[in-house]
């Protein structure tokens, strides 16, 4: 009895051998094509759409924004972290998948605050005669250096539970002390409320490092409501 | 009689228990009044918050701070994939069918991405910080300073319009080259001068200001020059983008009509 149960064993395990060899999606080639492919279909939609995305590449160390797949602005990563939500020690998982899908409305935190100018016009003159008006001269727009301060820290919040942080390597000494602080003490209690929070929100943290010139650039000139894709990130 | 008058405190008056009262010791007796409501709260509160109630207090406190400062987000170094033609010699190494279909597949859509870049000329604009590049392909050909839109509000005085002087972001067409362009002046340009807007559609026409090119992507928008070249590098148009006589004159000559004009 026990030789055939033992034969019947090995027939068994014979018979299922090739059927798992042959299983294509086991191999780490065909994984990593079957990502490749996932994440070039995505691309392609993200530009084939009207909106901008950032395109975030590991293998590159580089952060593209793009519309309609072609590049506009490119930033250099010189740090590239994932990470994800702890609470009391306790890590919260990943969601399957993150890295493969594009992640829409992206919003800046802190947000960039815009102080429009309002120009209220001299009424017409019965004559037409705008030199007697002796309108007074308009200042001069700020340049985007003069108008925004940028953060050292900041962060590019999706809203499908994807965010990316964004630290300038030499500090960004954009702002005061008593703002920095600020700034900071916020994105803390931020980092606690997300992890916190019962919702996928800030499931996935991305922290990037740049100089200081580069994130200064991002922060100034993202437009708002961008997409996120991330490529080049190996599986798990 | 006034001396007792004096020595009688007031009804109200708040009477001090004197320091005999304050000082006494564990000896003394009994108190009586708001004295002996008070030993009765501290006997309340010594029964919730004995020595061992302030433990525990403080016990849950750390534990508290110390969940709290193990809550936040940890990080990893990210680990990369091996890129399309690293997989492509892998591949082509096995005999998997399925694999080097999968390879094909993912080779046609990275050479779709590729070609939505066009191949000829076209401009690139960044209305944040006032610059211009004309690309070719990936090439960059040329990179200017240019003004964008002001972000200006104007509101009419005796009336209830507003225009804001913001350039718009997207991907926009070249429909138009137009060589000494003719500005016809719209509404707002009356206004923000205090001028009546005129009737006559004629009166709207003004030469010479927009520079000598101009190229038409849209909604009034244009890329042109202008009289202010000392202003070129800061946000004062009202949408447009204006250039300097030089680069435009480069641009003008380079963008076909149809181009792809890119303004972030």
């Amino acid at each position: 009895m026990r030789i055939l149960a033992g034969g019947s064993c090995l027939l068994t395990l014979l018979a299922a051998a090739p059927a798992s060899g042959a299983a294509p999606s086991a191999t780490p080639e065909r994984r990593a094509l079957e990502r490749e492919l996932a994440l070039l279909r995505t691309e392609l939609a993200l530009g084939q759409g009207p909106d901008f995305y950032l395109r975030l590449d590991a293998r590159t160390m580089r952060l593209t924004l793009m519309l309609k797949g072609v590049p506009l602005q490119v930033h250099a990563v010189d740090g590239f972290e994932t990470g994800r939500p702890r609470v009391a020690f306790w890590r919260r998982p990943s969601p399957p998948g993150w890295d493969l899908r594009a992640h829409g409305g992206g919003q800046l935190e802190p947000p960039r605050e815009r102080d429009r100018v309002e120009i209220v016009a001299p009424a017409p003159s019965p004559n037409g005669d705008a030199a007697a008006l002796e309108p007074s001269p308009p200042a001069l727009p700020p340049t985007a250096e003069e108008a925004y301060s940028v953060p050292s820290r900041y962060r590019i919040v999706f809203a499908g539970g994807v965010s990316v942080e964004v630290t300038a390597t030499d500090g960004g000494r954009n702002r005061g002390l008593a703002r920095r602080a600020f700034d900071g003490l916020a994105l803390r209690l931020r980092d606690l409320q997300s992890a916190l929070r019962p919702s996928p929100s800030g499931l996935v943290r991305i922290r990037l490092r740049m100089s200081a010139g580069d994130a200064a650039l991002l922060y100034r000139s993202l437009p708002p409501a961008v997409h996120l894709v991330v490529v080049g990130l190996a599986s798990g | 009689m006034p001396a007792e008058h004096v020595a009688r405190p007031a009804p109200d008056a708040v009477v001090s228990p004197g320091p005999a009262a304050v000082d006494a010791g564990p000896s003394a007796g009994p108190r009586e009044g708001r004295w002996a409501a008070w030993d009765a709260a501290k006997g309340v509160a010594g029964r919730w918050l004995g020595r061992r109630g302030v433990q525990v207090g403080l016990g849950i406190l750390f534990l508290l701070g110390l969940a709290l400062a193990g809550t936040g987000y940890d990080y990893e170094p990210a680990r990369t994939a091996a890129d399309l033609p690293a997989l492509e010699v892998a591949v082509r190494r096995g005999s998997d069918r399925e694999q080097k279909r999968a390879l094909a597949a993912a080779q046609r859509l990275a050479a779709r991405l590729q070609a939505q870049v066009p191949k000829g000329s076209y401009v690139v604009i960044d209305q944040t910080h006032n610059r211009i590049k004309l690309m070719k392909g990936e090439t960059l050909v040329l990179e200017a300073p240019c003004s964008a839109g002001s972000g200006l509000v104007l509101r009419e005085s005796a009336g209830s319009r507003v225009w804001v002087f913001d350039t718009p972001r997207g991907a926009f067409t070249v429909l138009s080259k137009i060589e000494k362009p003719v500005w016809k002046k719209p509404d707002w340009a009356f206004v923000e001068e205090g001028e009546p807007v005129p009737r006559d559609p004629a009166q709207r026409f003004e030469y010479g200001v927009l520079g000598e090119y101009a190229l038409y992507f849209g909604n009034g928008f244009m890329i042109h020059g202008t009289l202010y070249e000392r202003l070129i590098g800061r946000p004062v148009s009202h949408g447009c983008i204006r250039v300097g006589r030089e680069p435009l004159r480069g641009i003008y000559r380079a963008v076909p009509l149809g181009a792809r004009v890119f303004i972030y």
